[in-house]
């Protein structure tokens, strides 16, 4: 779907009924994106709540400018910061790789690892703003201009982290 | 700047179908007669859908919520396999020797 389709669909629920619809098909596509980001389930899950709930509070401040998605993957993107600043940002991405890796002994076991277990160790493998716009762009699937949005960087800058980032990958998961 | 390098930025975009219609065509053009950006958007696709089924395969909360009921469920199941057998070995003569007087409370209640 293209990015303008994707905006002039853009609508948030104004009723509970149709945010608890809204929740459902947003929660486990923000859950999966802070765990394959490192976090552990009880922070992807913190980061699920506080998300939904800015985005309840601020529905009446949403600008359909933008996709609803962009906005959305946007705040749940800065509370997963936000948590990586309280839990020192350091510490977190250190047991971030940790916390992606199967837990087995590596070559034993390499046969049977499943495509997550390969995908999450390769991903555990790359710098966190390299991890990063892997994921927004081939997990969550947004543009370019939506990724400059969300991560605060020029385009030229998304596409040029990008394409290393998509190079690395692919020598991972070929090597792996 | 050859076509090529114009086009490789945009290729992890055309793959995810995010590209402006113009862009799009643009690149389309381009990968008919390029067959090294052709191939990597083949290989871009690959792993664009090794992204999405890697990261799509990390389990929610709630399958292991399930997969925790099936080990409280496998609890029951051999607590009650236990219980089983422990009345099989009380079992004397046709009838369980159960003792009717009950102690609740420090207080001892006949139930006969």
């Amino acid at each position: 779907m293209d990015e303008e389709k994707r905006i002039s669909g853009a609508v948030v629920p104004q009723d509970e009924e149709a945010f608890a619809e809204l929740f459902r098909e947003y929660y486990p596509r923000i859950f999966r994106y802070c765990r394959a980001n490192g976090l552990s389930e009880a922070d992807a899950q913190e980061v699920v709540q506080v998300t939904m709930i800015a985005v309840w509070k601020g529905r009446g401040n949403f600008q359909r400018r933008t996709a609803l998605s962009t906005w959305i993957f946007g705040i749940a993107h800065h509370k997963m910061v936000d948590l990586w600043r309280q839990h020192g940002r350091d510490a977190a991405v250190t047991t971030a790789a940790k916390r992606l890796l199967p837990n087995r002994a590596e070559k034993d076991f390499s046969e049977q690892l499943t495509i997550t277990d390969r995908m999450m160790r390769a991903l555990a493998e790359l710098s966190e703003k390299h991890r990063q716009v892997i994921l927004l762009a081939f997990y969550h699937g947004l543009s370019c201009r939506e990724m400059s949005a969300i991560l605060g960087c020029p385009m030229g800058t998304i596409k040029s982290r990008l394409y290393h980032a998509k190079e690395q990958l692919k020598e991972l998961i070929s090597n792996g | 700047m050859d076509k090529c390098a114009q086009m490789q930025p945009l290729l992890p975009f055309y793959v995810n179908e995010t590209l402006s219609s113009g862009a799009r065509t643009a690149v389309d053009m381009h990968i008919r007669s390029c067959k090294d950006c052709f191939t990597e958007v083949l290989d871009l696709q690959k792993l664009a859908i090794m992204v999405k089924v890697g990261v799509e395969g990390i389990s929610l909360p709630e399958a292991k919520e399930n997969e925790q009921s099936g080990e409280e469920l496998a609890r029951v199941m051999i607590g009650l396999l236990f219980l089983g057998i422990s009345i099989g070995l009380h079992y004397r003569d046709g009838q369980f020797p159960i003792d009717t007087k009950v102690s609740v409370l420090g207080r001892t209640i006949n139930l006969k």
